[in-house]
């Protein structure tokens, strides 16, 4: 509401014929993160199309002064054989026929559009609607009675070129117009299915649409783990009371102790390094589990992320490098790891240990997110546990119901012996609670 | 204070910023209705000298408060003076017994203590910093909280209270209203998000990396030795680098660097040659060296060379 108002004070203040301080006006006020500044761009030209586009379109021979009076007249002359929208279109501009859209739109049932598919068949109605058809036609016998008066060349080609653009750029409109109604049903449609339990939902049942929707519950449920994250670490920073720097503080009052010192608590950050299955059965999984280690890195001392098939990639510089939902794009695609293969747990612990143990510490806290279903390969389970001899823990996540995991190929109960901790990570809320317990 | 935005645009010109019609209306709008203006952007676009540029194009006195991890109230807006403050309470016990000296009951005394002014905790004793600068000052000033993503969010809501009212309630003193409302610029590198609630208050500007005439105008403006088509090759090629997926793309700085580097080194046209050995100005990671040593060609196209 606020930032309405501050949009109306601001029109105020500028130069309302201007289309580009008009536009800033509402940017400014009303955009507040540069990641909505595409989307603000598309739908101001989308909406404010009306007014600009005849702005430009008028072409500067119709304008001229010189061919305005006879042109009136000639129309007079012709009267019989002219539509009126045609000779609004002559003498008025399309912005005038542009008002009348909505009006005529209603005439030939815009309001029954369904589907994105029908644009151009709604167009078409109101096109004709308009009698647009003829006015090829129209502007043929405009033409030739200018011919008779004994016009210029000149002005002739004018006036045929002003015409021609401005049906031109009118069927444009009409159509944006008709798609901004539909799109504008679709949106609707979508929002209604979308599901209230959306945090309960398996990973592997998740649409296209979904998976969309997720990303701004994450948004703010980042936002509440970095929030409760800060609150904690202020309450511990306080620490142990600091004999020695309260005494050297004190010197500067003559030894009367005014202001007391105390330990600074030191933020003890875990270092993560994370292994994420890929393969199509377990990718959704992954997919949040590295959208959120990512959001919420601050927390963390340092996040190295590898992806795996049935070898490993290492992905983490696109996390450095990108936004988190581009990065997890760019991991898929760069990663140069193939991803038509079965997948080989045994292959790709024993790989890590060979070529990545420098990135395991006391610190790091070692995260394995897969369904442990090795295809009948090698389970490789000792370089696993070489891996956790040497980390602060070892956590497996699995998107699987745990009770399915004593069954089939899954080495679940294998690899378990070798973690510290396996947790069963089959939705979004699952996967919050153990990040959550990760900042801690 | 500014009457429309090109007034804003020619005061920024004279003091050798270059800035958009956008910027400047953002600007003009944020100036005149008296709202916080937040600009955000990529490193190095000019961001924190748009609010430097602000106050001296105004003559206005500029309040820089940078922002980091830890940053408080006692930081940010108001302190006591400790140590003054011991030294009045040690003159306080000789002029107390001056002032008790004829005085024979308790309540006699307390009643003539109370009758003395209350200045332990005063204005006088005040140590003002940034914010409560902004608020008390006797003109009007500019504000520049830089950085204010790296604040930490409780920090963020007190200046939010702080920026929506301008007044500043001390518990020992009472409200301070501010005499004047300040110009406030906030920058923010968006590490992290800032609360809706801020952003509520805010105009926003994003600024971008200029486009190539802008820079050539910026380059024209700062390095006038440098020769008109110079100019022309080293924006170019300063937006083609920026093109190139880079972990830290050269800010504007940055290509001011390059060109003074180009001048003094007689440079008069740009080849790959020149470009490969005044690098180091323009990049400063080893691995966005390599790739733009990989890319030159499409920076510096051969054929451009020789023209």
């Amino acid at each position: 509401m606020d930032e309405v108002l501050s949009a109306l004070t601001g029109i105020e203040l500028i130069d309302l014929a201007s289309r580009t301080q008009f536009k800033t006006v509402l940017k400014t006020t009303w955009i507040k993160s540069a990641d909505d500044l595409e989307e603000f761009d598309r739908l101001f030209e989308l909406f404010f199309a009306d007014f600009s586009v005849p702005e430009e379109a008028l072409s500067k021979s119709l304008a001229r002064g010189e061919l305005q009076q006879p042109l009136q007249e000639l129309l007079d002359q012709a009267n019989g054989a002219l539509s009126p929208e045609f000779r609004q279109m002559v003498l008025e501009g399309i912005a005038a026929l542009a008002a009348t859209l909505p009006e005529v739109a209603e005439r030939v049932g815009l309001g029954e559009i369904r589907y994105p598919l029908q644009t151009s068949h709604f167009a078409q109605k109101i096109r004709r609607e308009l009698g647009m058809d003829n006015w090829a036609s129209e502007a043929d016998h405009l033409l030739s009675l200018l011919e008779q008066q004994g016009a210029s060349e000149e002005d002739r080609a004018a006036l045929e070129a002003g015409i021609a653009e401005r049906t031109g750029v009118f069927g444009e409109m009409i159509r944006e117009y008709v798609g901004r109604q539909a799109q504008s049903l679709i949106k609707k449609d979508d929002l209604r299915d979308l599901p209230k339990d959306i945090m309960e939902k398996g990973f592997g049942a998740l649409t296209p649409w979904e998976i969309q929707a997720m990303r701004e519950a994450i948004r703010e449920m980042v936002q509440k783990i970095r929030d409760e994250s800060a609150l904690r670490q202020k309450r511990k920073q306080r620490g142990r009371f600091d004999i020695k720097h309260t005494l050297r503080r004190s010197l500067a009052y003559g030894g009367i102790p005014v202001e007391v010192a105390f330990r600074k608590r030191k933020k003890s950050k875990t270092r993560i390094v994370t292994l994420c299955d890929v393969s199509s059965s377990v990718w959704n999984a992954s997919r949040f589990m590295l959208h959120l280690l990512y959001s919420l890195q601050d927390q963390f001392d340092k996040v190295r992320s590898f992806v795996f098939v049935d070898q490993l990639g290492e992905v983490t510089d696109c996390f450095e490098r990108h936004e988190v939902n581009e990065a997890i794009e760019t991991a898929l695609n760069q990663a140069d790891i193939p991803y038509n293969r079965y997948t080989d747990y045994g292959n790709v612990f024993k790989q890590f240990f060979e070529e990545y143990m420098d990135a395991v510490n006391r610190k790091t806290t070692f995260i394995v997110i897969g369904d442990g279903r090795n295809n009948f390969f090698v389970p490789g389970e000792e370089y696993l546990g070489r891996v956790r001899s040497r980390a602060r823990r070892t956590i497996w996540l699995n998107p699987e119901n745990r009770g399915f995991w004593k069954f089939g190929d899954s080495m679940m109960h294998r690899y378990a012996k070798q973690c510290d901790e396996v947790r069963e990570c089959r939705n979004l809320k699952q996967l919050v609670e153990f990040i959550n317990q990760l900042t801690l | 204070m500014f009457t429309s935005f090109q007034e804003v645009q020619d005061r920024f010109d004279s003091q050798q910023y270059i800035c958009n019609q956008e910027a400047a209306t953002v600007v003009y709008l944020a100036s005149q209705m008296q709202r916080p203006l937040l600009v955000e952007g990529p490193a190095g676009v000019g961001k924190t000298d748009l609010a430097k540029v602000l106050a001296a194009s105004q003559g206005l006195k500029l309040i820089r408060m940078q922002c980091y991890e830890g940053l408080d109230e006692t930081k940010a807006l108001y302190e006591w003076e400790y140590s003054k403050q011991l030294l009045y309470t040690q003159i306080l016990k000789d002029k107390i017994a001056e002032t008790l000296q004829e005085v024979s009951t308790l309540s006699e005394a307390v009643e003539r203590i109370s009758t003395e002014e209350d200045a332990f905790f005063s204005e006088r004793f005040l140590v003002a910093r940034p914010l409560l600068k902004a608020i008390l000052s006797d003109e009007i000033t500019v504000l520049l909280i830089d950085e204010v993503d790296k604040s930490d969010p409780e920090f963020e809501a007190f200046l939010l209270e702080v920026l929506s009212d301008f007044q500043v309630s001390i518990p020992e003193i009472g409200t301070l209203e501010a005499r004047h409302i300040p110009l406030v610029v906030l920058t923010s590198n968006n590490s992290r998000e800032l609360s809706d609630a801020l952003k509520r208050r805010c105009f926003y500007l994003y600024l971008d990396f200029p486009s190539t005439e802008q820079e050539a105008a910026i380059l024209k403006k700062k390095v006038p030795d440098l020769d008109d088509r110079l100019i022309c090759q080293v924006a170019e090629a300063v937006g083609s680098i920026r093109k190139l997926d880079l972990k830290k793309p050269p800010s504007i700085g940055e290509s001011l660097d390059w060109a003074k580097a180009l001048v003094l080194l007689n440079a008069d046209r740009l080849s790959q040659e020149t470009i490969r050995t005044t690098l180091p100005t323009l990049i400063k990671y080893p691995t966005d060296r390599e790739r733009v040593l990989k890319d030159l060609g499409r920076v510096m196209p051969r054929e451009q060379e020789e023209g």
